[in-house]
């Protein structure tokens, strides 16, 4: 009886992105801190993010988004809830974008990551601009590597969250 | 003459036949006494030799195809044994080498126990060195069931200072690193032991360096001067290493002098810090 209101197939999505968010924060912790490219390392959270919401839709892409922002918080150590905030956004924002204004081809997903990514930096960087007043050149620099050196992740996130969301673009 | 002939004619072969064995057993004997082998026996050694050592390759051969058929088994288990023998001391080898480490780290906690015996320390490891482009922060192995509370200092084995703890939960602990832009500590600079503030900044920081700022007048700083916790604040005891002037420089506007801090604790490298935990407040 109680099984019957359990939507099964719901809850196999979930079990499936809780794994995706698993492997993300694992490579962010254990691969890509250890490479560090002119000093500054490529953040993968916000493409994953950005997946989430493409392929299951704004819902699924803003609860996505604020356990992984809430667990990479907690692993950063940056500004604290900066991601908790930023990534909710990022994963509504971007299934919202697929339902009114762009398909769901790589292209489309590209550009969206790259929007993602230099809000992300954007919000990381805001403090020391605004409060810390930091030398802007070097802030802008760390902001543009990070965006940057983040990009190649869009190619080996996006066709495996594809297939998991069962997304057929033939049709 | 004719005789002679006569003789050799009717006897000359046993008398050839008595002069080749005379001269085999001449052979064979001669220089016996001083361990050399004999001209005779030599040669016939020589010629024995390449026989010799055919049929030796030739029974080792046979020994080897014996030992692959019959002793096979055994040499296989044989072998298995050694490999675990191998790795049996290749491991006790590992624990002896972590046994040093161990001991030398605990040398040095001890050293610096009896250095600063008001300190109450934790020694904990560096567990995680987070993967942020915004800040350099630790994660230490050990949390609040040690007695490590927010706000405690972090040394490393050469009183060298490291950071201060930022959050504290069970089994963990963040440090903020000293050349993190957000790190702020009381400074005393040069002989005269004037007081200065190191401000972390983020251009600096990305170079693993730090700064030091709120000069006065009457501060002079040079190159190499070693700068040293001023315990003002009470949120760190006085005479904490912190770093070497690497150079002295001048604001954009040409009005406020500053320094550049290179960190005396090596930060790349630690492993293990120790958490001061209590000391006593010097007014």
């Amino acid at each position: 009886m109680l099984l019957d209101t359990i939507n099964i197939e719901k809850v196999r999505r979930a079990i499936v992105y809780f794994g995706v968010m698993l492997l993300v924060l694992l490579v962010q912790n254990t691969v890509l801190s250890h490479i560090a490219v002119l000093g500054v390392h490529a953040l993968i959270a916000p493409i994953a993010v950005v997946a989430v919401g493409f392929f299951e839709g704004g819902l699924w892409g803003g609860v996505f988004g604020l356990f992984l922002g809430m667990f990479s918080d907690m692993n950063l150590n940056d500004a604290p809830v900066l991601l908790t905030v930023v990534f909710p956004i990022i994963g509504f924002l971007s299934g919202s974008l697929v339902v009114l204004f762009v398909n769901k081809r790589f292209f489309s997903f590209f550009f969206v990551c790259l929007a993602a990514l230099v809000l992300t930096a954007v919000c990381q960087m805001f403090r020391f601009i605004a409060i810390a007043n930091a030398n802007l050149l070097p802030v802008l620099a760390t902001a543009g590597l990070q965006t940057l050196w983040s990009l190649p992740f869009t190619f080996a996130i996006y066709y495996p969250c594809r297939r998991l969301s069962g997304v057929d673009l033939s049709k | 003459m004719n005789k002679f002939k006569d003789y050799m004619k009717k006897n000359g072969i046993r008398l050839g036949i008595v002069v080749v064995v005379v001269t085999l057993f001449y052979g064979f004997t001669v220089n016996q006494s001083n361990g050399d082998a004999g001209v005779v026996e030599d040669a016939a050694t020589a010629i024995t030799i390449p026989v010799k050592q055919g049929s030796a390759g030739l029974v080792g051969w046979l020994e080897g195809i014996y030992g692959y058929m019959f002793k096979y088994d055994s040499l296989a288990k044989e072998n298995e044994e050694l490999k675990i023998k191998l790795a049996e001391t290749e491991d006790r080898l590992r624990d002896a080498e972590d046994a040093e480490n161990e001991n030398e780290r605990l040398r040095e906690l001890l050293d610096l126990r009896e250095k600063h015996e008001d300190f109450i320390f934790e020694s904990a490891n560096i567990i995680d060195r987070p993967s942020s482009n915004w800040s350099v922060t630790y994660t230490l192995s050990k949390g609040g069931e040690s007695g490590i509370e927010v706000g405690d200092c972090v040394i490393d084995s050469e009183y060298n200072l490291v950071g201060q703890v930022t959050e504290v939960g069970t089994g963990w602990a963040t440090v903020r690193s000293v050349i993190d832009a957000d790190m702020r500590v009381g400074a005393l600079v040069g002989e005269g032991g004037n007081a200065a503030m190191i401000v972390g900044d983020f251009s600096l920081m990305q170079k693993g360096e730090t700064k030091l700022t709120y000069l006065t007048q009457e501060t002079q700083v040079l190159e190499e001067d070693v700068l040293i916790t001023s315990g003002k604040g009470g949120a760190f005891p006085k005479g904490l290493e912190i770093g070497t002037v690497s150079s002295v420089a001048t604001e954009a506007g040409g009005q406020v002098e500053y320094a550049t801090v290179t960190p005396s604790s090596n930060l790349g490298a630690l492993s293990e810090v120790f958490v001061i935990k209590d000391f006593n407040v010097v007014d």
